[in-house]
């Protein structure tokens, strides 16, 4: 059921995101979980692990042709947690997100990071629901 | 008009202000148009939108609403009231939005809901910081005394007890907003 399939991509500039949050201290709480947070703080170089979790949320709305709040900050953000197992990232989907997922008859998704040098990069893919 | 301490023109500075900053503009803030797009004509990402949401309720003392209008009719008329089966919107849907956002040209049956943010503007954005501030409480929750007061034109404090003015948030305000529409227009009853 190729209808079913959905893939969303985004790339974020690490020096763009770093300003934006440096600039505005409540943006992060904002933008990110606490387990978000305590990794990307945990790593030499918060920054471009920040950018890839930025980019992972970006990537799962544009999968799901679901578009950010136009009104204020989207809480929608927190519904939408990058989490690390045994190396690989992983999408935990919690509240309206996953009911949309649940809606959409998709499955869990699956997660690819990458950044290098100023850019960091997240690709989602939604398949069918087994 | 915001509220009797809050001008809308210093609500219109301060949404002008946050774009300008957020959106690293060069040009002086006040020339910045209020039915621009923020996103096309002024070149904002979505990471400077949520920046300049922030930066807005930092200004007033406020909190917008933190969950979409599209979200806010799922929940309260049941899902699929917004957004069919495919994800993209109602008719009714695009009643509300219309209403909340001032008409904007470009909203239409059958978009998708990630192609709404592109149709707001600075004015909408004011929109939203009008309908908290014009629903300040009459006297101070925590000392009940009726003594407005604001030092800087934005944010609203309590003459006797010094606290910020405690706002209901955005969220509460466009449930109720959108209740009272719905049931005016008659929208998803069906």
């Amino acid at each position: 059921m190729s209808g079913v399939l959905r893939h969303g991509v985004d790339l974020v500039h690490v020096p763009a995101l770093r300003a934006a949050v440096e600039g505005n201290p409540a943006l992060e709480a904002g933008l990110f979980t606490e387990g978000e947070r305590a990794y990307a703080h945990a790593r030499p170089d918060p920054w471009p692990h920040f950018a890839a979790r930025f980019a992972a949320k970006e990537a799962v709305l544009k999968a799901l042709r679901r578009g950010l709040s136009t009104e204020g900050p989207d809480a929608a953000l927190h519904e939408i947690e990058v989490v690390r197992e045994h190396g690989a990232p992983r999408l935990v989907l919690t509240g309206r997100i996953a009911r949309a997922v649940e809606r959409l008859g998709l499955d869990a998704g699956a997660l690819s990071l990458s950044h290098a040098g100023d850019l960091a990069l997240a690709s989602v893919v939604f398949g069918a629901r087994p | 008009m915001g509220n009797a301490l809050v001008s809308e023109a210093r609500i219109v500075e301060e949404v002008q202000k946050a774009l300008a900053k957020s959106l690293r503009r060069k040009e002086d803030p006040a020339s910045i148009r209020l039915d621009a797009s923020v996103m096309e004509d002024l070149g904002g990402t979505s990471l400077d939108f949520l920046d300049l949401t922030f930066r807005l309720e930092q200004a007033f003392g406020i909190r917008l609403a933190h969950t979409t209008i599209l979200d806010h009719v799922e929940e309260t008329f049941g899902e699929g009231k917004a957004i069919d089966g495919s994800g993209a919107l109602t008719k009714d849907a695009v009643e509300v939005l219309k209403d909340r956002m001032g008409s904007p040209d470009g909203l239409s049956v059958g978009m998708y809901s990630d192609e709404v943010p592109r149709l707001v503007t600075p004015n909408t954005l004011a929109r939203g910081v009008r309908e908290i501030l014009a629903a300040l409480p009459p006297a101070c929750t925590h000392c009940k005394a009726a003594q407005w007061t604001s030092p800087d034109g934005a944010k609203v404090k309590c003459g006797a007890c010094g606290k910020d003015a405690a706002y209901p948030d955005g969220d509460s305000l466009a449930k109720a907003w959108l209740e009272k529409v719905a049931k005016e227009k008659g929208l998803f009853a069906g």
